[in-house]
């Protein structure tokens, strides 16, 4: 069943054009990865539906509703919930804080709670008082996912959860992926590690300056389409 | 030396009214970065509130604080909503620059209105008491009130800010206004709100202005730098600092007024220099910034 779709998605910083009409969809369910050199757009991508950047009114749209118009703390209301990129926990807030302020305009208690958050990473748990900063970079990403998690989102976006930390803490964190697919909750990955992002994903969506290059499933792709996908021909 | 220890604790009554004029401008530093310019000139605009409700509904002043306080928290509300929410952004002139003309209305206004004359909040036989300490030192009772306000602002302000879901929403907020909105915070709302507390801080702080001294449309501004000051030396985002930054100016003036009367505003002001030359980022800064 088709939960959201973007339709000739344009976004700009200032007159600079970063997104070229992108069209995609996501099912309910489903697990998508945007994948792309730096630059491409995926960011702004992910942006632009959660409302962080002006976009055509009816170029988003979920349950076959427009939602361009809408600010990003109705999006989040909505059930579109971000993962920024670079975590961006608030500093003054300790990780407990952080996560209860992620449930701030949150319709329903339920899957996730704070219990069910440090049951999937028993870390924060230990960690719960502490201030953000001192946490380390793993520990700060999967603060940030919880975080996103407490608004019991039905689409998880999240933007490079796996940039700069390194490879044992990223399948870390990649293992609490179906954990929260087992939930029901659709998944769109911004990724610049394309071997995760095939693993992981229903589909993928190579962008390249701020057009898409490429769609598919990970099965039917080659080598050869990815790579001229991504750094162009 | 009874004379030196009698400037100290006056020192300290006073600085709870330079506590309170300070809280309400680090609660609005603090949750939406906005160095309200008119800061002194809404704490004589509240004290004409209560002077209205009191002359007009033949109130104590006490009473009629109560009748301002819900006033001046809409007003609050709707400043914020209205004119000031229009200016905030990445740019930090135009918030600046509109609270700077804020302040002229708010005192032409007022002097059209009121005209010049000092006024002053009548409240009775309380204005005058006093309780003796022993030693020869007594302590006026309204500044004692006026301390202890200072303090129960205070504890309120942290426990709101540090045990509350709404308190969270502020620090958040602060901290990063874009993430903010992602978790569903709506800002303009929070920042209306924050700005509505000030109002009630505003006006409470306004009660002790006028029971304590005269005060007519034009003495905004110096308020605002007692506040400033008083801010500075407690060091950014601490409520506490704030009360400890009041009370060192407070003394300041106090012991300076004591060496010579002329001498009080001066010596202030020179405590605030001091502090600022040798722990610029005032004396509780926030441990994380």
């Amino acid at each position: 069943m088709l939960l959201l779709r973007t339709r000739k998605l344009t976004a700009f910083y200032g007159d600079f054009q970063a997104l070229y009409g992108i069209d995609t969809t996501l099912d309910a369910g489903e697990t998508i990865a945007i994948i792309g050199a730096n630059g491409a757009g995926k960011s702004t991508f992910v942006k632009a539906i959660a409302g962080l950047i002006q976009r055509p009114a009816d170029s988003v749209l979920l349950d076959g509703k427009p939602i361009g118009s809408r600010a990003a703390a109705d999006i989040v209301r909505l059930g579109v919930a971000l993962v920024p990129e670079g975590r961006r926990l608030f500093p003054s807030l300790t990780v407990e804080e952080n996560l209860l302020i992620g449930g701030y305009g949150r319709k329903t208690a339920w899957p996730w709670s704070l219990d069910r958050v440090y049951s999937l990473f028993p870390i924060l748990k230990e960690r719960r008082s502490s201030a953000t900063p001192t946490l380390s970079g793993g520990q700060q990403q999967m603060a940030a996912l919880g975080r996103a998690l407490m608004s019991n989102p039905r689409i998880l976006l999240c933007d490079e959860i796996s940039l700069g930390l390194a490879p044992i803490v990223i399948s870390d964190i990649y293992a609490a992926l179906p954990q929260i697919k087992a939930e029901g909750t659709s998944v769109v990955l911004v990724e610049q590690d394309i071997v995760q992002a095939m693993k992981v994903a229903d589909r993928v969506y190579c962008f390249q300056e701020g057009r898409l290059s490429l769609a598919g499933s990970p099965q039917e792709l080659t080598r050869e389409q990815i790579h001229r996908a991504y750094f162009g021909s | 030396m009874t004379g030196w220890l009698d400037a100290l604790i006056q020192g300290v009554l006073l600085g709870g009214l330079y506590a309170l004029f300070a809280a309400g401008l680090s609660l609005i530093f603090g949750v939406m970065r906005l160095v309200n310019l008119a800061h002194g000139d809404l704490i004589v605009l509240a004290a004409f509130a209560i002077l209205l409700a009191a002359s007009k509904l033949g109130l104590d002043p006490f009473v009629a604080v109560l009748v301002a306080l819900p006033v001046m928290f809409v007003i609050g509300l709707a400043l914020q909503y209205v004119l000031l929410n229009r200016t905030l952004g990445r740019d930090l002139l135009p918030p600046l620059l509109v609270t700077f003309g804020l302040s002229i209305i708010i005192q032409n206004g007022l002097l059209q209105i009121f005209s010049a004359d000092s006024q002053r909040l009548r409240s009775g036989a309380i204005e005058t008491a006093s309780i003796a300490l022993g030693g020869g030192i007594a302590v006026g009772v309204v500044p004692l009130l006026t301390l202890l306000s200072a303090i129960a602002v205070i504890v309120f302000l942290n426990l709101l800010f540090y045990h509350t879901p709404l308190g969270r929403a502020f620090r958040a907020t602060s901290d990063d206004l874009e993430v903010a909105q992602l978790m569903g915070i709506d800002v303009s709302r929070i920042f209306a709100i924050a700005m509505g507390l000030a109002f009630i801080v505003i006006t409470i702080a306004a009660l002790y202005l006028g029971l304590r001294a005269n005060f007519d449309p034009t003495i905004g501004p110096a308020r605002l730098l007692y506040a400033f000051e008083a801010v500075i030396i407690g060091g950014l985002g601490s409520f506490w600092g704030t009360l400890a930054g009041g009370i060192v100016l407070g003394m300041a003036q106090t012991i300076g007024a004591r060496i010579d009367p002329e001498w009080q505003i001066l010596s202030g002001h020179l405590a605030f220099l001091t502090v600022l030359v040798l722990k610029p980022r005032g004396l509780f800064p926030r441990a994380l910034d």
